[in-house]
């Protein structure tokens, strides 16, 4: 639970970031304002803080000298801040002149968010630019009078200062070096090219598109966090940020990607304590993209509010990172923690710690022994004060639980995340191709017990007279990439299901695909040509008036009913598409499991209102939904008018579903399953399907057009 | 004369105090210099000027008003906080 300063520290804040006076009118003991004007330090918003309090009935009765000596220390924060900006403008409008145009992140352009931009205090400016561009940059900060901070500049972060500045300079966003987070670069390979300008103060500067630059506020608060924690700041900068570039930002993409790094619970949870602590009126559209309702804010509250801007709170605090960082580091690397690299860090946590270390690597040991003695000393000096080793690493505790808490790390105490860890792990061994044949096994040994056991519960082959009608009116199509075993699978499969079907499956693999059956036709594409342009090939050559479209790697069950759904959209005009429910080996998450993903996906974003709204139900088993799983059966005039961009190598699902919406309305068959055997060991495909950067790319620009 | 604010120059404030601050030098403002710096924010022609000042504190008397403006706008210029657009 907060404490009531806490809380009156948070209220004063939100009054601030909105434009309102507190107008407290409770008493409130110097202690008491001690401790709010401490938290207010400890987060760098006191000059925030102030413009909240000063004309309040409660402050105004404090003694007259402590008022004006906060006013002075909020003046002071803020003109400081102020004339750094104007120098940082400087700067930039010198560069311009030269033709450089850094990014800037965060910073300036986070304080143009608030009502006061120089309330807002940053303890640095932290400047992008292309890695090839240093030399020029270095030459022109020289010449505009700044000075490196360390000779070493072959860092990925160089810093500079001059009498009223200090910048950051990355070649990265993030330092690659780091084994925590090094990798979040791979998310800011493109940004130079989508780059925007913005003007501040009269002046041109530059910055990432608000989808880049939302996601590295995010990376950079993650970062953080894994280090010794985040400031109410951060938090704001995040929440004010997405507010104001509500409808430019593409929210899918940044789930995604929050996804991808484990952290969507976190990020929640961020935006809840926005929602309920900081702004007055957080939009609705951020409220459900986030499903902020279901997030515990509490302990992550706690832990900002106990470590202040950054986790600077205190030393243990900031010796606490050690623990953090290489739980991460293990999670990351896959090696167990062990307590020699507790006693000796890593000499990324090292040079952090010590400059000289940084300076000349070879001295490590030395930076080990000076730890250990400086541990030792403190552990004596300030046994009673809490500031001593032992308390850094119960913060360190602490903070791993917490990350557990929001799913950041999995929880290592059950057997089921042990398992899963040592399972998402072999996808990359060195035993892959010795594991595919195994998977396979499973699958297929899960398939036929999963089919056996709908049997018994009295679930049919097709009859003659259904597999007839399905014949005449249905044309499977899958497209096949070098997966030639799955593909004749699924040829097979279909025809045992439905005889004589016919079946279209594109394939662009480097060996083209040969299926010797009457019913099949392989198209033939060039070498990676993609999904989309597979379909698209596929589709053109459909002459039945329903098309079911399909994976290679799936297979029809009992459940299926491919012909039972064909009448329902016979007998339904107003639908165009059914969708299928699926389950995956080898975890077999049921169909309605996999269908909640698509209940939470209104396509709010299409360019086109759903013809009929999204959850509409149709009967017991068909519910009308935005968005459905790549299975399905469609009127083929209609997917036809919706079509493939051939453009799309990877990732058409969304993108398919998003021009869909509005043109062809679509609906979830929700008692049928289709059985779903994605070999994750298969490295060639693997390789190929997750190269998908471009795909994003063509994506977002294509979208703001279409938008625009 | 048109006047207007340089590019980089920040006006801001923290309680009730206001102040502009460029590289190395700051200016606490009164209110009339705030005033007149707000409206300077787009470009202004000293008539207009004087016409807002006019309205906003309900002046009758021009002439008076007329030289404190100049006064007030040659102080900024001096001090490098507008810069004069066009003759």
């Amino acid at each position: 639970m907060m404490e009531r300063m806490e809380e009156l520290f948070l209220d004063a804040y939100r009054c601030a970031v909105n434009g309102k006076d507190t107008n407290w009118q409770e008493e409130i003991d110097e202690s008491g304002w001690r401790r709010i004007f401490h938290i207010a330090e400890a987060h760098g918003v006191l000059p925030m803080i102030y413009e909240a309090l000063w004309n309040s009935p409660s402050f105004l009765k404090l003694e007259e000298n402590y008022r004006k000596r906060i006013r002075e220390r909020a003046e002071k924060m803020m003109l400081s801040q102020a004339q750094s900006t104007a120098s940082v403008l400087e700067l930039c409008q010198y560069l311009n002149r030269l033709g450089l145009h850094p990014m800037i992140m965060k910073g300036m352009i986070c304080r143009n968010l608030y009502l006061h931009p120089e309330q807002r205090i940053s303890t640095d400016e932290d400047l992008l630019i292309p890695q090839e561009q240093y030399e020029q940059y270095h030459k022109a900060f020289v010449e505009h009078g700044l000075t490196p901070v360390s000779a070493d500049t072959e860092l990925s972060e160089v810093s500079y200062q001059a009498n009223q500045m200090y910048i950051e300079l990355h070649k990265k966003p993030f330092p690659p070096e780091s084994k925590a987070y090094g990798d979040l670069n791979r998310f800011f390979t493109e940004v130079e090219s989508r780059k925007v300008s913005e003007n501040i103060y009269g002046v041109q500067v530059f910055c990432m598109d608000p989808t880049d630059h939302l996601l590295y506020l995010i990376c950079h608060v993650y970062k953080h966090f894994l280090n010794s924690g985040t400031g109410i700041r951060q938090i704001s900068d995040i929440v004010l940020f997405s507010i104001k570039h509500l409808d430019e930002i593409d929210w899918e993409l940044i789930q995604d990607q929050c996804n991808e790094i484990g952290i969507t619970d976190f990020v929640s949870t961020i935006y809840r304590i926005g929602e309920k602590y900081i702004c007055d009126s957080f939009p609705e559209k951020l409220s459900q993209i986030w499903d902020t309702g279901k997030c515990d804010e509490q302990p992550l509250l706690k832990d900002i509010l106990a470590g202040g801007l950054y986790g600077t709170s205190s030393e243990d605090r900031l010796h606490s990172s050690n623990v953090t960082l290489r739980t991460m580091e293990a999670r990351n690397t896959g090696n167990r923690l062990s307590l020699l690299g507790t006693i000796f860090p890593s000499y990324e946590y090292m040079r952090n710690r010590f400059s000289y270390v940084r300076r000349i690597p070879l001295l490590l040991p030395i930076g080990w022994l000076h730890r250990l003695i400086t541990y030792g000393m403190d552990s004596i000096l300030h046994k009673h004060t809490g500031n001593d080793a032992s308390e850094a690493l119960r913060i360190g505790n602490e903070r791993v639980q917490l990350m557990r808490h929001y799913q950041i790390l999995e929880d290592s105490g059950t057997r089921e995340s042990l398992l899963k860890r040592i399972y998402k792990r072999s996808h990359h061994s060195v035993f892959a191709p010795l594991l595919s044949p195994i998977f396979m096994f499973i699958a297929m040994s899960e398939y036929h017990i999963l089919n056996l056991f709908w049997k018994s519960r009295e679930e049919r082959m097709p009859t003659t007279q259904e597999q007839r009608v399905v014949r005449e009116n249905v044309t499977f199509i899958a497209k096949s990439f070098e997966r030639k075993n799955l593909a004749k699978g699924l040829c097979r499969n279909i025809t045992r299901y439905y005889p004589g079907a016919r079946i279209i499956i594109a394939d662009d693999s480097r060996e083209p695909l040969q299926v010797n059956m009457n019913n099949v036709t392989v198209v033939h594409l060039p070498f990676n040509s993609g999904l989309s342009a597979g379909l698209k090939a596929a589709l053109e050559q459909v002459q039945t008036p329903y098309v079911m479209r399909m994976d290679d790697d799936e297979l029809l069950t009992v459940r299926t009913k491919v012909h039972r759904e064909l009448q329902y959209l016979q007998e339904h005009p107003e639908l165009d598409l059914i969708g299928f429910g699926h389950t995956t080996a080898i975890r077999l998450h049921s169909p309605m499991f996999n269908f909640r993903e698509y209940f939470r996906q209104p396509m709010n974003d299409a360019l086109k209102p759903l013809k009929i709204p999204h959850m509409t139900k149709l009967d017991t088993n068909h519910i009308v939904l935005g968005k459905v799983a790549n299975i399905y059966l469609a009127r083929t005039d209609k997917l036809r008018e919706v079509g493939f961009d051939e453009n799309i190598k990877v990732i058409d699902h969304h993108e398919f579903f998003w021009r869909a919406a509005g043109v062809i309305t679509s609906a979830a068959a929700l008692d049928t399953v289709v059985f779903h055997r994605h070999n994750p060991y298969l490295r060639k495909y693997r390789k190929y399907r997750s190269d998908y950067r471009n795909d994003l790319d063509y994506i977002r620009r294509k979208r703001r057009k279409l938008q625009s | 004369m048109i006047f207007k604010a340089r590019p980089g120059t920040i006006l801001t404030s923290v309680g009730n105090q206001f102040f502009l601050v460029s590289v190395n030098k700051r200016l606490r403002l009164n209110d009339t210099a705030l005033f007149c710096w707000e409206r300077l924010s787009s470009s202004k022609g000293i008539e207009d000027l004087i016409q807002a000042f006019m309205d906003e504190y309900e002046i009758k008397d021009a002439e008076e008003l007329d030289k404190q403006v100049r006064e007030l706008l040659e102080e900024l210029q001096r001090g490098h906080w507008i810069e004069v657009i066009t003759e």
